[in-house]
């Protein structure tokens, strides 16, 4: 049966942010064990997509 | 954002439109029989905000003005996130122009201006592009949500696709730059082929340069030897013409400074002849100088050794003014004249004092013999002769018989020492004056020698004033042996030429001849060095030419061989770029991959969350017919109705159930727009209870309004509603919307 007494708002959409989700996952790549020259890679790679998240948090996020 | 007014005119089937006073909080209900312009009225409500339709495509857009006007408008009164009110206009003709204005309402103020700044600006407030605005605040007739590009772009994904995009557009670039860079290293390459560098040739070139170098040295020897040669032959002839005239300046009549300087001056001829010939610059010219040299040796012999006699006599004459004490002693000299004259004086002096003495001493002996002879005569006849005359005769007669003593031989005895005393004094008084005589004739000899030295010393420096002959005679006349016997036997037969004028004047004529000759010869001798030297100066000028060519190749050369260490070091340096540009590029493709993941998670979170309120809003709007609805990673919808236990696609639904569900997934996207704006929002359905019956309609616009207070205005067409539907906040009847304009 359907629950009638729900909450309207629970019915609430949270909606992940992307840039924090782009920065917890290049921080969860990092945190996984790898060959010394992949983990170089991929923290520059990281310190890379943190410059432009921090680019486009400075200049506004908004949806396309 | 929330719509307090909508304007239009010639927009769509409306000539004027103008809702005013559109309330923020409520349904705006909007009915009218077919063709009345419910649709029209959210079109322009979409033209006004995005300068779109969702029945025009965006090169039509033009068709959005009303049949039979020109141009059209649409004015929006609107509260923006910020809770102020702003104006939007835009405005369009058949020729496609658009324009675009947002103001603020209250002071008039220009917020953006031109259709790209209106457009970003709504955009921010509404939170989405009008795609997405399609899918979830405003359901036009007939068109079908595509939630699989929406959700992409409210999940977020749109943003990290940006993202994406920028790292591509920096992938593209650092590939291009790549790119550039090979093609640059090529063309450096290229250019270091085009130097055509042969490794050996500077080697050669150089050498080359070292050795024309060489040559233009030697050619430039050669010339100076010339020059020299020259020079020395111009030297000559002047030289020559000197001694010439030094031949014929000096008369035979001369003094002997004057023969000594023709002496040199016919030496310096000869050695410039000699000069000359060894030099070897007078190669086939005849130099009769052999001759004049034998000539010139003959006679140059006595005037030396007479030189050296004068000279002999000059010390004489020092040695004399010494002996003078006219000048200062040198420590070798013999005695000087004052210490001579002191010797004899004191001799002389000595033996006066001896002759005095003498004559003194014959005084007392003359005085004494008469004395003693008295004496001894009277001592002998009173005292002797009685005691001691036998005994004495005695020994007469024994040893010298017949020698009587007798008085008078006893006193010639006894006188006979002082006799032979007086007789000594005389002998040395005679001696003692022979001495006196002897000192007098000394100094006499002395005084005389004195005269001649000074004979000597006047008469030597007056000589020399004097022409060589007659300076030899008169020093022959001082009689100075032992060089007078010299100057005899040399003016005499050995040397006659010496003094012969004659002959000394020929053998100058004939030097001086030779000379002239000689001078004669040199002439043509002389242009011809000209010729040939200036001929040689001609060498070095065109070796210089050969250097100066070979100089330039040189440092082309080298040059060229800068010029490509230049261009690997550049080729390097690329090298050491392109290694970082790669590693970027690399660094790009791990970031890209890293998005993609981030992407996929993203997508999946949003997945999740869209399900979780789809399984909310889902059971609220069936009334309980559907527990959820489902979207999959492909986005395929399903469902799971009430007792069954597998979903269910869509297609096998009803139509009116599509709608619905269609409905609650709008919904649902609404709200995960809203999510990211901070602000109420509007919903504009087109007829969307199309398909639903009477009793679905009501419970759907019962559930709208309590679903989330945040979708505070709500904008629904339908070609009716239930009477207690119009108690609704606004309720705009289209047919006489459309009679009244």
């Amino acid at each position: 049966m359907p629950d009638h007494d729900s909450s309207p708002n629970d019915a609430r959409f949270c909606v992940p942010d992307p840039l924090l989700t782009l920065e917890a996952f290049c921080r969860k790549k990092l945190e996984q064990p790898g060959q010394n020259r992949a983990a170089s890679q991929l923290k520059e790679a990281t310190e890379l997509l943190l410059a432009h998240r921090n680019t486009r948090r400075s200049h506004g996020e908004k949806l396309a | 954002m929330i719509i307090l007014r909508l304007k239009s005119e010639n927009i769509l089937c409306f000539h004027q439109l103008d809702l005013t006073d559109l309330p923020a909080q409520g349904r705006i209900l909007i009915t009218g029989p077919n063709e009345s312009g419910k649709s029209a009225l959210l079109e322009i409500l979409a033209f006004a905000l995005f300068g779109r339709t969702a029945n025009l495509a965006r090169n039509d857009l033009a068709k959005v003005i009303r049949w039979g006007a020109d141009q059209g408008s649409a004015t929006l009164k609107l509260r923006a996130p910020d809770q102020k009110r702003y104006t939007l206009t835009r405005a369009i003709d058949r020729e496609g122009n658009h324009q675009a204005t947002l103001g603020a309402t209250d002071d008039q103020t220009t917020l953006a201006l031109g259709t790209e700044a209106v457009d970003q600006k709504i955009q921010e407030w509404i939170g989405c592009d009008f795609q997405p605005f399609l899918d979830t605040l405003y359901l036009a007739q007939a068109r079908h949500t595509r939630p699989g590009e929406t959700i992409r772009a409210l999940d977020g994904e749109t943003t990290l696709n940006a993202i994406q995009a920028e790292l591509q557009a920096e992938d593209q670039a650092l590939r291009q730059q790549e790119s550039a860079q090979l093609a640059q290293q090529a063309a450096l390459r290229d250019e270091i082929i085009a130097l055509k560098i042969q490794e050996d040739r500077l080697a050669l070139q150089e050498t080359a340069l070292e050795q024309a170098a060489n040559r233009v040295a030697a050619a430039q020897a050669t010339v100076e030897r010339w020059l020299g040669v020259e020079a020395g032959i111009i030297q000559a002839t002047q030289r020559i013409a000197t001694a010439c005239d030094h031949l014929a300046q000096i008369p035979f009549a001369s003094p002997l400074a004057e023969w000594r300087q023709r002496g040199q001056n016919l030496d310096a001829a000869l050695r410039e002849l000699e000069s000359i010939d060894r030099a070897g610059h007078l190669a086939g010219i005849a130099t009769p100088k052999n001759g004049v040299r034998q000539w010139f040796q003959r006679w140059q012999e006595p005037l030396n050794t007479l030189e050296k006699n004068i000279a002999g006599l000059w010390e004489e004459r020092a040695a004399l003014l010494r002996w003078l004490g006219e000048l200062p002693p040198a420590p070798n000299d013999s005695p000087t004249l004052t210490t001579e004259r002191e010797k004899i004086n004191h001799a002389h002096h000595k033996a006066l004092k001896r002759r005095a003495r003498k004559g003194r001493r014959m005084g007392i002996l003359l005085l004494l013999i008469p004395i003693t002879w008295f004496a001894a005569g009277l001592s002998w006849n009173l005292w002797l002769q009685p005691r001691f005359g036998a005994q004495v005769a005695e020994l007469l007669g024994r040893h010298l018989p017949g020698v009587p003593l007798t008085t008078n031989l006893v006193m010639m005895a006894v006188t006979a020492l002082p006799a032979l005393l007086l007789l000594c004094g005389l002998l040395g008084r005679g001696l003692a004056g022979k001495k006196v005589r002897a000192a007098l004739a000394a100094k006499q000899a002395l005084d005389l020698q004195v005269i001649k030295a000074w004979n000597v010393i006047d008469t030597i420096p007056k000589t020399a004033e004097h022409p060589l002959q007659e300076q030899v005679t008169l020093l022959i006349q001082l009689d100075r042996a032992p060089w007078s016997a010299d100057l005899n036997r040399w003016t005499g037969t050995e040397f006659n030429g010496f003094w012969d004028e004659t002959a000394w004047n020929h053998a100058q004529n004939q030097l001086q001849e030779q000379l002239q000759n000689l001078q004669a010869q040199l002439a043509p001798v002389l242009t011809t060095l000209r010729a040939k030297g200036e001929q040689a100066r001609q060498e070095p000028l065109r070796l210089l030419d050969q250097v100066a060519q070979l100089q330039k190749e040189v440092e082309d050369e080298r040059h060229r061989r800068h010029e490509r260490t230049r261009i690997l070091a550049a080729i390097a340096g690329i090298d050491g770029e392109k290694g970082q540009i790669h590693h970027a590029i690399e660094i790009r493709q791990v970031a890209e991959g890293l998005l993609q993941g981030a992407s996929q998670e993203l997508r999946l979170q949003f997945q999740q969350e869209l399900n979780r309120v789809l399984g909310r809003l889902v059971p609220i709007f069936t009334r309980g017919r559907f527990h959820t609805l489902r979207l999959d990673e492909q986005w395929n919808i399903t469902v799971l109705p009430e007792g069954h236990r597998e979903p269910v696609e869509m297609v096998a639904l009803s139509t009116g159930v599509k709608r619905q569900l269609a409905l609650v997934l709008r919904v649902a996207l609404s709200q995960a727009l809203l999510a990211r704006t901070p602000d109420s929002a509007f919903l504009a359905l087109d007829e969307p209870f199309a398909h639903f019956d009477r009793q679905r309609s009501q419970e759907f616009l019962e559930s709208l309004a309590t679903i989330d207070p945040r979708i505070a205005q709500i904008w629904i067409t339908a070609q009716e509603f239930a009477d207690e539907a119009l108690t609704a906040s606004r309720h705009i009847d289209c047919g006489a919307l459309r009679t009244s304009s």
